[in-house]
């Protein structure tokens, strides 16, 4: 990529950019997806992605982010096959980022998401 | 005519129009004023601008209906693309008999995880396959998420009475597998889809022979 992310990293943000992608065609009823180029004075270049959507907000957003769970709590085995998810995708995100943050805003709501090019403990990979 | 007259008539021209605009206000555009009042009449202009703005307000509602049916026309074109896509990206091919391939290439998020799982699992059943061959060379990165879904997604398959073959794991993935600390009890994996199915169809050749 152009700013600087390597092939896996890259990937990595790929597969963010499609499970918030695919939250909003699911359950945020209409939405959008920008991803831009920052350049932060601390920490380098790196890339934000926000996804915004005009669905009901998160009931409790630390629960949807845990794996196996959406924002009411764990999934039960028939929601999995209702909802063609395995309420991982927010996490999943989390990990391939830096931060993730929730906002309400006047339409819904939205997640912006940043990663920087270079990670603490990088070295270590 | 004397003023009672006039007063009655216009009353009456009033009612006429109030009732056809009452009409128009629930959405019937068919109707117009009918008379032909003389151009010396008060309500003269009114009544030929009423019949006007109703004729206009059929044509935009004309447009508005057939608008509509295109819309749904181009809805339901992209409903049936997006299942052709879901298919195209999860394609399950009995390469040998009894023998079920699946290629995965791209981007693996989890509701791909969790749609091929569905499939996989479908197809199992259907063709009665005695072993899958997941090929994931063309898979660079899963959420460790997705990974775990993925052996479950396996494991389900030979619950089901098939074998199940993993091919194609990448260093990083590895990686991802072992860190999750999960179990691969039961679950084959081989570096290549060739040499999956060389080891699968030369067993079974044996086995036939020795019969």
């Amino acid at each position: 990529m152009a700013i600087g992310f390597d092939r896996r990293a890259s990937t990595e943000l790929a597969i963010a950019v499609s499970e918030l992608a695919s939250n909003i065609r699911k359950y945020g009823v209409h939405g959008e997806i920008t991803v831009e180029p920052i350049d932060d004075p601390k920490r380098g270049e790196g890339l934000r992605i926000v996804a915004s959507d005009e669905g009901p907000p998160f009931r409790d957003f630390e629960t949807a982010l845990q794996d196996g769970c959406d924002d009411r709590g764990p999934l039960d085995p028939v929601t999995f096959l209702v909802r063609h998810g395995i309420g991982a995708g927010l996490g999943a995100v989390k990990r391939f980022t830096d931060s993730i943050t929730l906002e309400p805003t006047p339409e819904g709501k939205r997640i912006v998401v940043v990663r920087y090019v270079k990670r603490p403990g990088d070295s270590r990979r | 005519m004397n003023n009672d007259n006039i007063v009655t008539d216009i009353n009456d021209r009033v009612a006429e129009m109030l009732r056809v605009l009452a009409a128009v206000g629930l959405g019937e555009y068919s109707n117009r004023l009918d008379a032909v009042l003389p151009a010396d009449h008060p309500l003269a202009a009114l009544y030929v601008g009423v019949n006007e703005m109703i004729e206009a307000l059929a044509v935009e509602q004309q447009r508005a209906v057939e608008y509509q049916r295109e819309l749904e026309e181009r809805l339901t074109t992209i409903d049936q693309q997006r299942a052709a896509i879901r298919e195209l990206s999860t394609p399950i091919m009995e390469v040998w008999e009894g023998i079920l391939c699946l290629p995965v290439v791209g981007i693996m998020d989890s509701s791909r995880s969790a749609d091929m799982t569905d499939a996989l699992l479908k197809s199992v059943v259907s063709t009665r396959a005695r072993c899958t061959i997941i090929d994931i060379t063309g898979i660079e990165v899963m959420d460790t998420s997705t990974a775990d879904h993925f052996i479950r997604m396996a494991k389900a398959v030979r619950l089901l009475g098939a074998e199940c073959v993993l091919t194609g794991i990448n260093p990083q993935i590895a990686q991802t597998i072992v860190h999750m600390g999960v179990d691969m009890e039961g679950i084959t994996t081989h570096r290549s889809l060739r040499d999956a199915l060389t080891h699968f169809v030369g067993r079974h050749s044996k086995a036939a022979a020795s019969r």
